[in-house]
């Protein structure tokens, strides 16, 4: 019995989840923190999991709302929410995935650097000469980027490529010992004591790299407009996220 | 290889590999009376339950590519995890307490007292079973291998953690599958795979079936 009043609770709060439809004359939903009760929903790229964990547990403190995070391959996102999830913002690692859809507000919010990454232990690397290379699915934007940086330096993928469906699922490859070398954002190799940055790439070899924020649902406006606030910047650049001019 | 051939031949050499060791597994099951048997059952049925990308996880560890068995396993040019061997492997750990369990339905069809004939006229285990158990079995076994077989072809969760998604070596039909519908626009393309995935398993699952209704006509089970 009481299982089952849960269920309906929790179905209850699935429907009125997916009928809160955006109210056009609240413009003043900026500046003031939504009801405490309802969590906003953040979808941000794989690469963003530290960062925004951090960013999402100090809009907590600081205004009472509740945030729901989600991390995956922002490709992976992207199509979630063209599905109908109901995400109120979305942070994307290149900017091509809020094109496909409607946005209240969107801007670009922080850049990175790519780098090729080795487990500690490999002393010499070569990538011209590597067995074996961990690289994200090619419409993961990691995987875009890394695709565009290999071409331009006119270096062709080794035959064992083992694709990540995230950023992350590369980096972890790496570590697990699954390809000699990995390509990933310099703020990933930070967090995995198993590798070390073995060469970065390039400004010019890849298309800028670039995170844009999306506003989905009403509910992401405060959270959204508070990234762009010094702190969060401050946040953003001591993990090694670069701030865009 | 494209990603239908890697399934294929992944599938197939799982399934033949593990077929020695199943038969035996099922003739332990289900013709000695050891307590230890029942433990040795609940373990060799985990798979079964078993979320997969856990039992690939624990195949990970044992045969992690930075762990000593991983190590003399690639030293001995056989490396198993991120390789084609980790496929194969995947498929048949998975696969393995289905076809144990089909094989042991087909022995417990089998009455006892025709190998303890056998054995009271000193017939020698190897050659009874030879003899008597797989002569009336062998369609039992066929249909357990059809199974495991298609399990086989269906294996993503241990695989994708053991073997990993290597284009041409590992990508089996539902690892390809998985990745193209992160695509916009994949689903036009996996339409083929889709088909080819669902018509291997209905060939299977048929054709174990058939073997099944067939033997056990055979042992005059059905009347």
């Amino acid at each position: 019995m009481r299982w089952a009043l849960a269920l309906g609770f929790l179905l209850a709060a699935c429907s009125s989840d997916k009928s809160a439809s955006p109210k056009p004359a609240d413009t003043k939903a900026e500046a003031m923190p939504a009801a405490a009760g309802e969590p906003v929903v953040i979808y941000a790229a794989s690469s963003l999991k530290e960062l925004v964990t951090e960013l999402g547990d100090s809009w907590t403190k600081k205004t009472g709302q509740a945030v729901r995070l989600q991390f995956e391959a922002s490709s992976t996102l992207a199509r979630q929410i063209k599905e109908g999830a109901p995400a109120d913002v979305f942070i994307t690692a290149s900017p091509e995935w809020l094109d496909q859809l409607k946005v209240i507000e969107r801007f670009d919010w922080l850049s990175n650097t790519l780098v090729c990454v080795v487990r500690k232990d490999l002393a010499t690397f070569d990538l011209k000469t590597v067995e074996s290379l961990a690289l994200a699915n090619e419409q993961v934007p990691a995987g875009k980027y890394a695709k565009a940086a290999l071409a331009h330096l006119g270096i062709k993928p080794p035959e064992r490529t083992i694709y990540g469906s995230n950023v992350r699922d590369v980096l972890s490859k790496v570590s697990q010992g699954g390809a000699q070398a990995g390509i990933v954002y310099a703020t990933d190799a930070a967090v995995d004591p198993a590798v070390r940055v073995a060469m970065t790439f390039p400004e010019e070899s890849h298309p800028k790299i670039l995170y844009s924020v999306g506003v989905i649902g009403e509910k992401g406006n405060g959270f959204a407009s508070s990234l762009k606030e010094s702190a969060s910047l401050a946040a953003a650049t001591k993990r090694g996220f670069i701030e865009i001019k | 290889m494209n990603s239908v051939e890697i399934s294929l031949t992944v599938g197939v050499v799982s399934t033949v590999l593990s077929l020695p060791l199943a038969i035996a597994m099922a003739l332990y099951l289900e013709r000695t009376r050891s307590r230890v048997r029942h433990a040795v059952q609940t373990l060799i049925m985990l798979p079964l339950v078993l979320p997969p990308v856990v039992t690939g996880y624990l195949l990970l560890k044992v045969f992690s590519p930075i762990g000593p068995l991983g190590r003399t396993l690639a030293g001995l040019g056989a490396p198993v995890a991120f390789h084609w061997l980790g496929a194969v492997i995947a498929a048949a750990v998975v696969g393995f307490p289905l076809f144990v369990l089909m094989i042991a339905l087909a022995i417990k069809a089998v009455d006892p007292r025709f190998e303890r004939v056998s054995r009271s006229l000193g017939v020698s285990p190897w050659r009874t079973f030879w003899r008597v158990t797989l002569p009336l079995t062998w369609p039992g076994i066929l249909a357990g291998a059809a199974v495991a077989f298609a399990r086989g072809l269906g294996e993503f969760g241990a695989t994708i953690i053991l073997a990993g998604r290597i284009p041409g070596e590992t990508q089996t039909i539902p690892l390809q599958i998985y990745a193209e519908l992160d695509a916009p626009g994949g689903e036009r393309r996996i339409v083929g795979l889709v088909l080819t995935a669902c018509a291997f398993c209905l060939v299977c699952v048929a054709l174990s079936r058939i073997l099944d209704s067939w033997y056990r006509r055979r042992l005059e089970l059905d009347r």
